[in-house]
């Protein structure tokens, strides 16, 4: 009798816990991509998310991406000021409740990523 | 104390609660801002406008043919009747009268089909009876489309063709039945006698040779069978019956209402109907006059004043949900009484 | 010899007379061979699951269960909150099983408690307590959401601020089943996974048919009476069939779901109940017995009529709004023929049975 009570509260947890990793794990986010520089903007700037397909961003415009999961990886390349072609890799973490924008134009200093809240 | 319990025994639990509980609704109507005369007389139209399609179950559960899903069917052929009488330009009256003149010979022929169908498969009618019943509807939207009716007020505008969905009868014979009664708008006295007119030959056929035959094939096949009776002739002639006063009963609901509704509306007919005498305390296989009156009564009462009761509480307009949830739960509830004869499935 | 051909006919004649319907009606409909069987391999993966679900309840004698319909709206349940909670991919269909399953389980008690108290009319109470369940789930999903059940995501909430929309867009787990693996058979795609997917669920009904549990059931199917007096929990017992049923039925939905890609809120699941069991029916199944093969059989069956009457209706007649119709009518009309067909095949088992016995009787000598 108490057996199968305990099997099955520990049945009840065991889908809490795996419920609760599938919401983590399989929860879609917003990023928010810009291309917005503060010194300088490249007209065109490339971005892949996630392997995803790459996708064009002009100046100044800004895109929304939805992405799966906590953790992701993005691709960025455009040409800078001299005109020779860059090509970065940054990963970040997206967390909930937290809106993340990712400024392609900043890529290569501190301020790229840009977190707050929802 | 002896005394009101046979007595309640005899009323069953589940018409009394749902009394109550339609009484109640009447009672807290006042103070949620409805007019109860007007609650009153809402619940009343209904019952005039559904009684006759619940009596039209009576002889199919007389005579053990279960109850009768199939009932599009019949209102199929009043449909074809009521567009017929309106392409005729028949007005008041003389156009219900029309209407049901038309609509008898195709119930005739439809019930007789029907009933072939249900012969082959004792045991098992209700079931067969819904999907009979739904495939009617399906072919007549087919018929609707393609027959070559011609009036204005019927046909599709701007040169369609085919029959609208919704017809309006209201410069035909709307009202017909009332309108020589005094408030007709607010007591359908007209609905009422026609209804106790049909009911009353309903209880006389009942108590005839040929009634309590039908009675017999139901309630004893086999003791039916012993006294030569034929039970195929008899289970025909009571689907035949059936077919004709719901054929009847879509036309006084029609003129009640105020429109032809065709193509999809009588997919779910049967069910209401059904609803209103299984509260009425009828069962599979017995149901009086009496069942079939209470039962509408019961049943219009608490569809008309739940959804308005509670819609005012709430301040939203739940009907639509709120009726399905109501109407199904009394079948439901009617369904999972003990008693009855096990009928299949 | 001649004996048995006429048995097997006489078992087999509902799933065989469709069969010649359409037969005739492929000529006439104009469409392709490969069409029809590259449709029918994605109507068997979306499908099977569901009708699938039907099985265990008519071993347990409680006939057609309607009630699917229940197990249905506890999958869409499930599938409305991870679209609200944008939760994506395989996760997205793990936590959409995974919330619909206690939902199908208390709707599955219901179910069953319900029908236990219409024994003897089980088929049509389930049929009217779909419609009953189907006021709740309106009621929770057009009313309660939005407004008592918080709802984060706007896109699908009503303009009126609460309530879900008629039509959600189910795009982060569409196709995610059937993508994942996919296997190229000369010009055909197959979704690899889902019917693997089904595969599963077929050897689980095979092997639950021989456990303890699936005995019982067998034994309370043909005799509710000896299986009470062998010892065995009735009316638990037909609940739990229809416990099982309801929550294969919430995962068979959200199979068709994500398979279709789009959820018609307040449609979806009312048209499934009709039609797997039509599909099983067509197949060769009864209200007493229903086999993997009759399951199967029957979607194809069932869905190339569906795929082909409106179009045979069309070139037949010239109009499409006809040949919609003429599906629906087709449908329904299927349904009554199988149904007729079992009752007259019923009536001549009997017929035969009792002709044995009065053999019997009058050859086995004096009274």
């Amino acid at each position: 009798m108490m057996k199968t009570i305990f099997i099955r509260i520990g049945v009840i947890l065991a889908m809490i816990i795996l419920g609760v990793f599938l919401f983590i794990s399989g929860k879609e986010h917003v990023i928010f991509i810009e291309n917005k520089g503060e010194k300088y903007t490249p007209k065109n700037a490339y971005y892949i998310l996630d392997g995803e397909k790459e996708v064009k961003i002009k100046a100044k415009k800004k895109k929304r991406e939805y992405a799966k999961g906590v953790n992701h990886t993005i691709e960025i390349r455009f040409k800078d000021t001299s005109g020779v072609e860059k090509k970065i890799v940054k990963e970040f973490k997206t967390k909930m409740g937290k809106r993340i924008t990712i400024n392609t134009a900043m890529i290569e200093s501190d301020l790229w990523l840009k977190i707050e809240e929802e | 104390m002896e005394k009101i319990k046979s007595y309640i025994e005899t009323m069953g639990w589940p018409r009394i609660i749902i009394a109550l509980f339609l009484l109640s609704m009447y009672v807290i109507a006042p103070f949620v801002g409805l007019n109860l005369g007007t609650s009153l007389s809402d619940t009343l139209i209904r019952f005039g406008m559904n009684a006759v399609l619940v009596l039209s179950l009576m002889p199919m559960i007389y005579s053990g043919t279960g109850l009768n899903f199939g009932l599009p069917l019949g209102v199929e052929a009043g449909l074809i009747g009521a567009v017929i009488s309106v392409e005729m330009g028949l007005t008041g009256v003389l156009g219900f009268w029309g209407a049901i003149i038309m609509a008898v010979p195709f119930a005739f022929i439809f019930g007789w089909g029907y009933s072939q169908i249900l012969n082959r498969v004792k045991g098992g009618e209700m079931m067969i009876a819904t999907y009979v019943g739904f495939s009617s509807v399906a072919i007549m939207c087919i018929m609707w489309l393609i027959l070559p009716f011609k009036s204005q007020d019927m046909i599709w505008a701007y040169g369609g063709s085919g029959l609208r969905t919704t017809i309006s009868i209201e410069n035909y014979w709307q009202g017909a039945l009332n309108k020589i009664f005094p408030m007709a708008d607010k007591i359908p006295f007209g609905e009422i006698i026609f209804f106790g007119f049909l009911a009353f030959l309903m209880w006389g056929f009942f108590k005839t040779k040929s009634g309590l035959a039908m009675k017999a094939v139901g309630a004893n096949p086999k003791f039916a069978l012993a006294t030569g009776v034929n039970i195929d002739k008899v289970r025909t002639k009571s689907v035949i019956m059936s077919t004709m006063l719901a054929a009847i009963g879509i036309i006084v609901y029609q003129q009640s209402f105020g429109f032809i509704q065709l193509y999809l509306a009588p997919f779910y007919m049967a069910f209401p109907a059904i609803a209103a005498i299984l509260i009425g305390g009828a069962s599979v296989n017995k149901a009086t006059v009496i069942n079939v009156m209470v039962g509408t009564f019961l049943f219009q009462g608490i569809l008309t004043m739940t959804p308005s009761v509670i819609n005012n509480l709430v301040k939203t307009d739940m009907s639509e949900t709120l009726r399905i949830i109501i109407s199904n739960g009394m079948i439901l509830y009617a369904l999972t009484r003990k008693g009855g004869k096990k009928n299949g499935k | 010899m001649e004996n048995k051909g006429k048995k097997i006919l006489i078992n087999n004649i509902v799933p065989i007379v469709i069969l010649i319907m359409i037969v005739m009606a492929i000529p006439i409909s104009g469409l392709s061979r490969g069409y029809l069987v590259q449709e029918m391999v994605s109507r068997l993966s979306r499908n099977s699951f569901l009708v699938l679900s039907l099985i265990i309840p008519v071993v347990a004698g409680m006939g057609l269960n309607f009630g699917i319909v229940l197990g249905a709206m506890a999958g869409q349940l499930g599938l409305i909150f991870i679209t609200d909670w944008r939760i994506a991919g395989m996760e997205g269909i793990g936590l959409a099983i995974l919330i619909s399953l206690p939902i199908a389980i208390l709707l599955g008690i219901l179910g069953g408690y319900i029908l236990n108290k219409a024994k003897g009319r089980e088929m049509i109470t389930s049929i009217i307590m779909g419609f009953f369940i189907n006021g709740v789930y309106q009621l929770v999903v057009l009313y309660g959401m939005g407004n008592i059940i918080p709802m984060t995501n706007k896109k699908i909430i009503l303009s009126r601020g609460y309530g879900i929309r008629n039509a959600i867009d189910l795009k982060n787990i569409r196709q995610v089943l059937d993508k994942s693996i996919v296997l190229k058979v000369g010009q055909f795609t197959v979704p690899f996974l889902t019917i693997l997917i089904v595969g599963a669920l077929c050897l689980f009904i095979v092997w639950f048919r021989k456990t303890k549990l699936g005995q019982d059931m067998r034994a309370i199917g043909q005799d509710m009476e000896i299986a009470k007096s062998a010892g065995i929990a009735v009316e638990r017992t037909r609940i739990l069939s229809i416990v099982i049923s309801t929550v294969l039925a919430s995962i068979g939905q959200i199979i068709f779901l994500q398979n279709i890609g789009t959820m018609n809120t307040y449609n979806s699941h009312e048209q499934i109940g009709m039609f797997s069991i039509a599909a099983i029916l067509i197949g060769g199944a009864t209200a007493t017995k229903a086999s993997i093969p009759n399951a199967l059989g029957g979607i194809i069956l069932f869905h190339l009529m569906f795929v082909i009457s409106p179009r045979a209706g069309k070139e037949l007649v010239g109009s499409a709004q006809i040949g919609e119709f003429f599906r629906v009518f087709i449908s329904y009309g299927v349904i009554a023929l199988a149904l007729v067909l079992h009752q007259w095949r019923r009536e001549q088992e009997n017929k035969s049975e009792r002709k044995k016995i009065m053999d019997m009787q009058l050859s086995g000598g004096e009274k």
